[in-house]
Order: structure tokens, then C-alpha cells, then sequence
């Protein structure tokens, strides 16, 4: 029996040998194509101005790591109406086409403190407001600031306006705040 | 390096073992000899060992008896002859003899498990299998014992009820007349590792009286009535064990405990006369096992809403209270609190929390304490049964079915599987969106007993469970967060019931193997050689756009192995050595294809470990000593949070130290004393290291920190227990600092993400001190009435910060009245009283602590005994009867939801 004993811490010596040996492969670096890295809202003049805006937020690398940078192009004129996009994107590119395909499942809103009025200009599938296009009416100069949120699974009904985030729910998958000075 | 300490162990181990084990036989001491082996295993078919015993003198007096019937009641007789006659002992050394010519008598071979404390023992083991087969008094074995006592009843056809109570009272008072002068006598064994238990208690409910068994767990109670007769088996750090004798003459038993040495709490009085300790766990095998947990005084649970709840002992939870399943330290992702321990209620037949000197004896990260969850030891001599049973649950809708069975024999066995399906939950008002759950767990428990000498178990245990998560409860930032707080009910409730689960949900699956073999060379040595594997691999679905929601957000696998070698050598009748090393390995590797940076790192760790412990074991005087060194090498492989992304590996060594000092001592027969002083090193755990981003379920960006400490944690214990005829009292009270204590520490700048700004949390060390009192009262007014009151108080500051610590329990009080009206029926009734946390300051949660509530459960149950020694149990049962509206401060889904609401279940369960 003590034989046997033998062979078990033997086997037991082994196991260890077998297992604590082998390198250990570098983990795969995820390529994370549902982040989204980018946002940009484009101001393209309607009616009243003649200069295209552009408000831009970027952090390639994510949550972690450097902070995002923003970036203003122009400037919003009061009195002026805008038809306003906006655009999401990652390091695969844009990824609004993934936005209007899933129109049902999202919604952008959009809140500001300085004067101007948003109203939605497209639809998803089911008619209901998508906010990827609006229409911007500036009305009057002065500073601010404007929230851009992306909703994911919010209650979608023709009833929520572009300011109703607290009856939407869903989750927020992009929030981000610009600065807005209006002439 | 490790691995050289593994071959200096096994070197070591075969020095040990070459010694020549001459002395298989020898120290037995005469005071053994006495009572000792009047123990027996059950139901063994010795034929007839007449001719075989016959032959010595001073046995042979048992043959002159005419029937074996008869024989029995010269039982006494032969027991003082046994004692008396000289050179028994001497004559006996030669047992290979004895034991050749005893088992050809036997129709089924039996050993014992190891040879008894003495050669007297053995033959009163194989006597004792007569005075099985004719008396059918039981052999207690654990769990078992309610199976045997009906059994008994049953052959022995107690007076049915029916004839009425004057009749029985008329006959019981003859009886009393007629002999009074029985005695039951034995020996009381612990279940684990059949080591006798000195100076347990036996309680003669009947007889109202109590006696205590001697230094080698000998007992004779004697001046007994005849008649049915109810005993209890306590022994400080047991579960205490009733059972019902229907005694018409001396009687013998071999009683066994679940014992550990030195418990935190005296688990003794739970299990006092009305429940038997595994039965009472097998009802709760439809909740989570932190609710099974609960019962214990000083834990509460941590809980994700309906989804997962994790245990906290004492304050401390997660990386700072391990726990052990079967033996070996659970592996799985600890840091998360939404991380349920991946264990099926239904496998265990014990679920405690031990800490000092014990708790060095286990793997795992801890501060003090560690939880065992154990399936109940298999026995060589344990009769085939099994069990099966289904329950409902109204809340969630939830069915639930459970199987085991088990056998003994040279190869015992035991199989359980269990399977839980519901679906959406419901608080007071509303049905709670995707918290429906499935479970299908399955476990195979195997023995082989080679021979006296040595045993080897084979344990497989799986767990497999898919865990929605509130629907309303995933939140994509602050605001959302801020909503969700405000609303009345939460986001996605649904007016209908379904059992459909979608994201978020959880898919957990856990595999541990564990195989050990025990080798008792003789008497005073034991080692045992043990393996136990684990692969756990969880998976974390988020809500997410299109496909990817199909895709797992965190896909975690982890491997770990655990070698230990074990020694258990016992000096003398009350004092014994425990001694182990052990070498573990981790491997920890997020699975490609989520598209989510992980939150945690792969990692590889190893630890290597030695442990040793002196028990002494006195009557009046107990004491514990133990140290315990850990050193732990970690290898994290980490993804950088810049562009461009690169991989970096960082190596860890810390050196970890463990002692404890246990003290008991008895005042007087009822009354004790304990104390102790346990230091533990707690090396900081892989997400105290290298967490980096944002933990979706607390709304926060984390940050680990590479050049954390180990945590330093000194725990003061002192306890009194009194241990009265029917009023039990333990109170204890605990101090325990900690150096270095790791927390998440708030940063005041918030970091800025496309989702909105989040605030961060670092980890830091600092100081920290925690304190509080755990009080239990049990009280049997009446046999059929039992009274039990727990209070757990707990305080936790922070000295660093000058700020209470989070996640610390509020007071609470649980209390519970059992009663027995009738033959087979229980009643029970629960109240759980929690107080508001007013202990946090308000930058401290995003909510403040919800007010205190109270919680009523009610439960029946009867219990019906069928031919053919099966049984029925039919039993209903009401959690929060009054469908209370409340949060709970430790449920992490209180900024969103209520908790459950009422819950009605019923449950059915055939034993065999």
C-alpha cells in the first residue's frame, strides 16, 4: 500500500509539473466596436447664416486613458435656422446607419440652456422620432451650453420631445455637453 | 521555488509514512475500554458472532443466554464483565485474530472506518451489530437520524395515538414502575473524522436531565424510564442532534456530530429538539445559499436585487470573507459584489462560518472568518436512502425540483441534482422585469473505503445557472441614475408576468473536482493527500446595440488547483496537531469576443502555504493556537487605457502571516468562557490592483493600485455562553482593527466619458476599525415549544477618511418560534427587524440609506410516516406575509426598486 501511496504523491508531483509549466499567452486586445468614440453635431445653415457649425467630441481610447477633446468650427447667428445632424462614430467609422437600422431602439435628445429650439426631422421605422436630423431655430444671442444624449431602449412614443429624457428611460449611451455661444 | 517546497513535502511525507506503524494497536487506555465501541455502526448482518466471541473468556457469557432477544437485557452484565476481566486487553492486542474469525460471521463484511479507540472497541462494535439487528436501536448517523427514528418506531409500533392519551399515560406509568433502571450508553463520534468528542452533553428530554460523556466522548445515562424517550447530543461547536428512543432495555449508540473545533458560534442550540439541522437546510434549497446562511447570527447578506446575494460576517464580505466548498476555497470572480457564490443549497447538509484558528486551516483571501458549505460525509455503514422533492414558489413562479440518494458500502455514494425555473419576480405593486432565473445543478459524492486504514472520496460538483438581472436597473450614466432614483416604480415594468429572460442577464457555470485519500497508519496519525479543481466561467450580458446583445459584455474563465497535504495527529486523549501545506494555482483569462475592454485583467497566481495548529481539548480548559504563512505570487496581464493599446505584465510576491490564540474554559457546568486573538495578512486581491474603468453596476470609474499592501487585520474576540436546561445564552463581541485596510476611496474630480461625466473611486489603504456584538438566545420553554432570538450589531469607521465604512450591516434582530403541536407537525413563525443605517454620511451613496422594516414569515409543516419506512413531508410556507413595501440598505438595487413582496410556497418531499 505504501507502493501505491507512492504513485499517488507521484502522480500528485506530475499534475503540478504538467499544470504550473506552459507560457502564458498575451490576451487579444478587444476591438470594441460597440464603443462609441465620437460625436458631432453639424449645424447646416436653413435660413439667416451663411457659415456651417460644427461641434465635435472625441476620446478615441475610451472611458480610461486621456481625456476627450472637444472642438467648436464657427459660430451659431440668432435668428438664424440650422438643419442640424448629428453623428456618432468609432474607430470602424460612422456608425449612424447601425442607428437608423435599430431607429426603434434609440433616440438622441437634446437640451440647451441658451436659446434655441430643436424639433425633430426624421422618424424611425414605426414613425415615432429618431432625432438623428432636427431642425435648429436660434432666437436669440448669448452663451450656454447644449446636452446631447443617445438613448438605448427608451419608451419611444410621437409624445416624447427632444427635452423628455426623465419619461424616456432606456439607458444613456452617449451624453455628452457643448458649450454654445450665439451672435 | 514552489515547486521545491512541493518536493520537500513529498519527501517529507514519505518519511513519515516508511516509519514502521508497529504501534497500530497500542495506546489504548484502559478508561477507554469501559464504554468505548459500545458504538456501533448500523444494521451490519452479523449473522450470529455467538460461536465466533465465544471463545473468550468473559464474552462467552453471552451465549448462555437463551435468545438473542434475551440477551440483550444481560447486556449490562456482560458490559461489567467486558471492564473486568484482566488481561482482556492483553489477550485482545492480538486483534488480527479476533477480527479473522469475526468477520467470516459476517454476511456483509463491515469495517470499521479505523480501528475503535481500543481492542475492547472492536469487539464491542461486532457485539454491537447483534444488539442492532434485535433492539434496532439506531445508529445515529448525522443527518440520518430522523430516517432511523421513524424506522424504529415503526418496528417497535409505539401505541398509536388513537387509543388516546389516558391509556398511553396509564401504560407509560406501569412501565415506570415496572423498570427504571435502564440505561442508554454509547459513544459520541464526530461525523467529519470519527474522532471522539469529549465532554459532549446528553440531554434527557424526558427524563429532564442531563449527563456528560467523559474524555474519549464515552457516556452512560443510566436510571432511565422505559418508554420513548427524547435525547439531545450537544458538544461545543456541534450541530446537536435529537432523536427519539423507544427504549424497553439498555440500549447502545454510536452518536455522530457534526463537529469543527472551535466554531465562531455554538451552531449546538439551533438544531435543538424539533428540526434536525439538514432537514431545516433542505427547505431552504429553493432560495440562494446566502439565505441559508442567514440563520447563522452576525451574517447578513449583500444583495443585486433579486439576483445575487453574497454573505457578510461580521462586517466584512467579498476578498475579505472566503468560503469553502466542500473543503476546498471557492474560486470565482470575489470582486464582484453582483457575484453570488456558485454553490447549490441542496449539495450542502452544513453551511457555518468558522474563524481563528480554524479558519487558517483554508485557502482563500480572509480577514478572519471563512464560511464552510459541506455535504454531509459519507459512511461505510449507512443504509441506501434518498430523497426527492418539488416546491413552488407563488413569487416568480418559480418550480423547483431536488433529488439525492445515497448508499453505503465498502464504495458509498451519494448523488443530489436539483433544477430551479421561474421567472419575473414581484414587489409589493409590481412584477419585476427580467429577474427570472434557472438553475440545474448536479453533484456525485463517492467513497472508497480500502480498508480500516484508508479511505479515498471523489467529490463533482455543477453549477449551472442563468440570472436575469432587473431590466430597470442597468443604467448607462449619472442621469440615468438620477432617474431611475426619482421614479416611484422602475423604467421597464411590465404589467404581465413572463418567464422569459433577456438582457442583462448572467450565465454562470462552475465545475469543482475534488479528490482526497486519507491514510490512518494508526491510531494517533492521519494524512490526507487532497486535489481540488475548479473551472469557473461566467458570463455578462449587457444591454447592447443589435448583435452584440447576444454577445457577453464579460466573459471570464478561471482555472484554479489546489494540492494540499494534511496531517492530523493526535498526542494524546485531548490534544491533537493539525498541520497542512498547500500549493494552489490560478489562471484567470477574459474570453476574446466581447468587444469590451475588461474591467479586471487576465491573471496568473500561485500560492504556496503551510499551516499548523495545536488543539488541547480539557474539560474545563480549551485552547487553540495556530499560524498559518501564505506566499502568493501574482502575474497580471493588463491592456494599457491609451492609444495605441499595449499589453504590459506586472509580478507580485507577497508573504503573508496568520495566527491565531483560542482560549475557552468553562466556569461551571453550564457557563463558559472564550476568547481569542486572531491576526491575519490579507494580500491585496487582483482588482485592488489592477481595476481600471468603469464598473457599470456602481456608476463609477475604478482604479486599482499596484503598490497596495497587504491589509493587516487584528480580531479580538471574547464570548460567553450558558448553556442552562432549557435557556441557551452565547453572546460575543469582537474588536478588530485593520492596517491598511483597502477602499474605494472617491475622488473629488469627475471624469469626463461620451456617456457624461463619473465620478472616481481609487483604491487606497488606510486604517480602519470595526466592532460589534453578536447575541443569541434560545429557550425551550416547553419540549414542543422553542424560542429563538438573534441579534447582530456591527460598526465600521473608516479612521482615515474620519467616515463610517460603507456596506456595513444595520442592527438586526431575527426571531423565530417553533412549535411542535403534534407528532409530525411543526409550526414556525420568523420576524426580521432591521434598523435604518444612520451610520453613512450623505457624500457618501448617491441615496440615503432607506428606513428600518420588519418582516414576518410563517411556516407548517407535517411530517407523515409511511409503510415500508418512507416518508412524507408536506410543508407550506409564507415569506413576508404582509407583502411589506421596503429596500434594504445591503441590496444594491434599492436606488431602483422595492424588494420582493410576498411569497407563498409549497413543497413536497418523499424520503426513503
Amino acid at each position: 500500500m505504501t507502493n501505491r501511496l507512492n504513485y499517488l504523491l507521484l502522480a500528485f508531483v506530475l499534475m503540478i509539473f504538467a499544470a504550473g509549466c506552459g507560457e502564458d499567452e498575451d490576451p487579444l486586445i478587444e476591438n470594441e466596436e460597440e464603443v462609441i468614440t465620437s460625436v458631432t453635431l453639424t449645424f447646416t445653415p436653413f435660413a439667416g447664416a451663411t457659415e456651417t457649425v460644427v461641434y465635435g467630441f472625441s476620446d478615441p481610447d475610451g472611458d480610461g486613458g486621456s481625456a476627450p477633446n472637444f472642438s467648436y468650427t464657427g459660430v451659431l447667428q440668432a435668428g438664424a435656422v440650422y438643419s442640424s445632424q448629428v453623428s456618432f462614430g468609432n474607430e470602424t467609422g460612422t456608425i449612424d446607419a447601425e442607428i437608423v437600422a435599430e431607429g426603434a431602439d434609440h433616440q438622441v435628445f437634446i437640451a440647451n440652456t441658451a436659446d434655441i429650439l430643436f424639433a425633430y426631422n426624421d422618424t424611425d421605422a414605426n414613425g415615432d422620432p429618431l432625432g438623428l436630423l432636427t431642425t435648429a431655430n436660434v432666437t436669440a444671442a448669448g452663451t450656454g451650453s447644449l446636452t446631447l444624449t443617445l438613448r438605448h431602449e427608451p419608451v419611444k412614443s410621437a409624445l416624447i420631445g427632444i427635452t423628455s429624457l426623465d419619461v424616456a428611460g432606456g439607458e444613456t449611451d452617449v451624453e455628452v455637453t457643448f458649450d454654445v455661444t450665439i451672435q | 521555488m514552489p515547486l521545491r517546497l512541493v518536493l520537500l513535502f513529498t519527501l517529507f511525507c514519505h518519511v513519515l509514512l516508511a516509519k514502521p506503524t508497529s504501534d497500530v494497536y497500542g495506546g489504548a487506555d484502559a478508561g477507554a475500554v469501559k464504554g468505548n465501541g459500545l458504538g456501533m455502526g448500523l444494521g451490519a448482518g452479523c449473522m450470529d458472532v455467538n460461536d465466533g466471541l465465544s471463545g473468550f473468556e468473559g464474552v462467552d457469557q453471552l451465549s448462555s443466554f437463551g435468545g438473542l432477544g434475551k440477551r440483550l437485557y444481560g447486556f449490562e452484565g456482560l458490559r461489567e464483565r467486558l471492564t473486568s476481566v484482566e488481561g482482556l486487553r492483553k489477550r485482545l492486542i492480538s486483534v488480527e485474530g479476533l477480527r479473522k474469525r469475526l468477520t467470516p460471521y459476517c454476511s456483509t463484511p463491515r469495517y470499521a472506518r479505523r480501528p475503535s479507540g481500543t481492542v475492547g472497541g472492536t469487539i464491542a462494535y461486532r457485539i454491537s451489530h447483534i444488539a442492532n439487528r434485535i433492539s434496532a436501536s439506531p445508529a445515529l448517523c448525522g443527518s440520518q437520524i430522523k430516517n432511523q427514528e421513524s424506522r424504529i418506531e415503526n418496528r417497535e409500533s409505539a401505541p398509536p395515538a388513537s387509543r388516546g392519551s389516558q391509556i398511553k399515560n396509564q401504560k407509560s406509568r406501569l412501565k415506570t414502575q415496572e423498570s427504571c433502571a435502564l440505561s442508554l450508553s454509547g459513544r459520541l463520534l464526530s461525523e467529519h473524522d470519527s474522532e471522539p468528542l469529549a465532554y459532549a452533553t446528553i440531554y434527557g428530554q424526558t427524563a429532564e436531565r442531563g449527563i456528560q460523556a467523559d474524555s474519549a466522548g464515552n457516556f452512560t445515562f443510566t436510571g432511565l424510564c422505559a418508554g420513548k424517550q427524547t435525547f439531545t447530543f450537544t458538544h461545543i461547536g456541534c450541530d446537536g442532534e435529537s432523536l427519539t428512543l423507544d427504549l424497553q432495555r439498555d440500549t447502545q449508540i454510536t452518536v455522530y456530530l457534526h463537529h469543527h473545533d472551535n466554531y465562531t458560534e455554538t451552531v449546538t442550540v439551533s438544531a435543538a429538539a424539533n428540526a434536525g439541522y439538514s432537514q431545516e437546510l433542505d427547505e431552504r434549497a429553493t432560495q440562494q445559499l446566502s439565505d441559508a446562511l442567514e440563520r447563522i447570527t452576525g451574517v447578513s447578506s449583500l444583495r443585486t436585487g433579486t439576483s445575487a446575494a453574497k454573505p457578510v460576517y461580521d462586517g466584512v464580505f467579498g476578498n475579505r470573507l472566503s468560503l469553502q466548498n466542500n473543503g476546498i476555497a471557492q474560486s470565482g470572480q470575489q470582486w464582484g459584489n453582483d457575484h453570488a457564490p456558485e454553490i447549490d443549497p441542496w449539495v450542502a447538509a452544513y453551511v457555518r462560518v468558522v474563524e481563528g484558528v480554524e479558519a487558517l486551516k483554508y485557502a482563500g483571501p480572509t480577514v478572519a472568518a471563512t464560511v464552510l458549505i459541506e455535504p454531509a460525509p459519507l459512511r461505510e455503514d449507512e443504509a441506501a436512502a434518498g430523497k426527492v422533492a418539488y416546491g413552488f414558489q407563488t413569487n416568480g413562479r418559480g418550480h423547483n425540483l431536488n433529488t439525492r440518494f445515497s448508499k453505503g458500502g465498502r464504495l458509498a455514494y451519494r448523488f443530489s441534482a436539483s433544477g430551479k425555473f421561474s421567472g419575473d419576480q414581484r414587489a409589493p405593486g409590481y412584477y419585476l422585469a427580467n429577474t427570472g432565473r434557472r438553475e440545474g445543478n448536479a453533484a456525485l459524492q463517492l467513497a472508497y473505503f480500502h480498508n480500516p486504514k484508508w479511505t479515498t472520496r471523489a467529490y463533482y460538483s455543477n453549477f449551472n445557472a442563468a440570472i436575469g438581472v432587473l431590466r430597470g436597473a442597468h443604467v448607462g450614466n449619472l442621469t440615468d441614475l438620477a432617474f431611475a432614483i426619482e421614479r416611484e416604480q422602475p423604467f421597464f415594468t411590465r404589467d404581465t408576468f413572463t418567464y422569459r429572460l433577456s438582457s442583462p442577464k448572467q450565465t454562470v457555470s462552475h465545475h469543482l473536482a475534488k479528490v482526497e485519500t486519507e491514510y490512518r497508519p494508526n491510531e494517533d496519525h492521519r494524512f490526507t493527500f487532497r486535489y481540488g479543481g475548479q473551472l469557473n466561467d461566467r458570463k455578462e450580458f449587457d444591454v447592447r446595440r443589435g448583435e452584440l446583445n447576444d454577445r457577453p459584455a464579460l466573459s471570464l474563465k478561471q482555472f484554479n488547483h489546489l494540492f494540499e497535504g494534511a496531517w492530523h495527529h493526535e498526542l494524546g486523549p485531548d490534544r491533537h496537531l493539525d498541520a497542512n501545506l498547500q500549493y494552489e494555482f490560478t489562471f484567470n483569462d477574459n474570453q476574446p469576443g466581447t468587444g469590451v475592454l475588461p474591467l479586471i485583467p487576465d491573471y496568473n497566481a500561485n500560492r504556496a502555504s503551510g499551516y499548523v495548529a495545536y488543539h488541547q481539548e480539557g474539560e474545563d480548559l480549551q485552547y487553540h493556537a495556530g499560524l498559518r504563512f501564505d506566499r502568493q505570487f501574482y502575474e497580471a496581464i493588463t491592456i494599457s487605457r491609451d492609444l495605441p493599446r499595449r499589453i504590459e505584465r506586472f509580478e507580485h510576491v507577497f508573504s503573508t502571516l496568520g495566527a491565531s490564540f483560542e482560549l475557552r474554559r468553562k466556569l461551571d457546568q453550564r457557563t463558559s468562557l472564550r476568547a481569542g486573538l486572531t491576526l491575519r495578512q490579507r494580500a491585496p486581491q487582483i482588482n485592488e490592483l489592477y481595476s481600471n474603468g468603469l464598473h457599470q453596476g456602481v456608476s463609477g470609474i475604478e482604479e486599482g493600485d499596484q503598490f497596495l499592501k497587504p491589509e493587516q487585520s487584528l480580531k479580538l474576540t471574547a464570548g460567553v455562553l450558558f448553556a442552562g436546561d432549557r435557556l441557551t445564552l452565547n453572546a460575543s463581541f469582537f474588536a478588530q482593527p485593520i492596517r491598511d485596510y483597502i477602499f474605494l476611496e472617491p475622488q473629488d474630480s469627475f471624469r469626463l466619458t461620451i456617456r457624461g461625466a463619473f465620478p472616481v473611486f481609487l483604491y487606497r489603504s488606510g486604517d480602519a476599525l470595526l466592532y460589534g456584538a453578536n447575541l443569541r438566545a434560545f429557550y425551550v420553554p416547553h419540549p414542543k415549544w422553542e424560542l429563538d432570538g438573534r441579534l447582530a450589531l456591527v460598526r465600521g469607521q473608516n479612521r482615515t477618511e474620519d467616515a463610517p465604512l460603507v456596506f456595513m450591516p444595520s442592527d438586526n434582530l431575527r426571531l423565530s418560534l417553533n412549535h411542535k403541536p403534534a407528532e409530525g407537525w411543526r409550526l414556525g413563525a420568523d420576524a426580521l427587524f432591521i434598523a435604518e443605517q444612520t451610520r453613512l454620511e450623505e457624500n457618501q451613496d448617491f441615496l440615503a440609506p432607506p428606513p428600518g422594516y420588519a418582516l414576518f414569515d410563517l411556516s407548517v409543516s407535517r411530517e407523515l410516516a409511511l409503510p415500508s419506512n418512507r416518508i412524507l413531508h408536506l410543508r407550506a410556507a409564507a415569506q413576508n406575509i404582509f407583502n411589506t413595501r421596503y429596500r434594504d440598505y445591503l441590496d444594491r438595487q434599492r436606488y431602483f426598486t422595492d424588494a420582493m413582496g410576498r411569497n407563498i410556497e409549497v413543497r413536497i418531499s418523499y424520503e426513503w
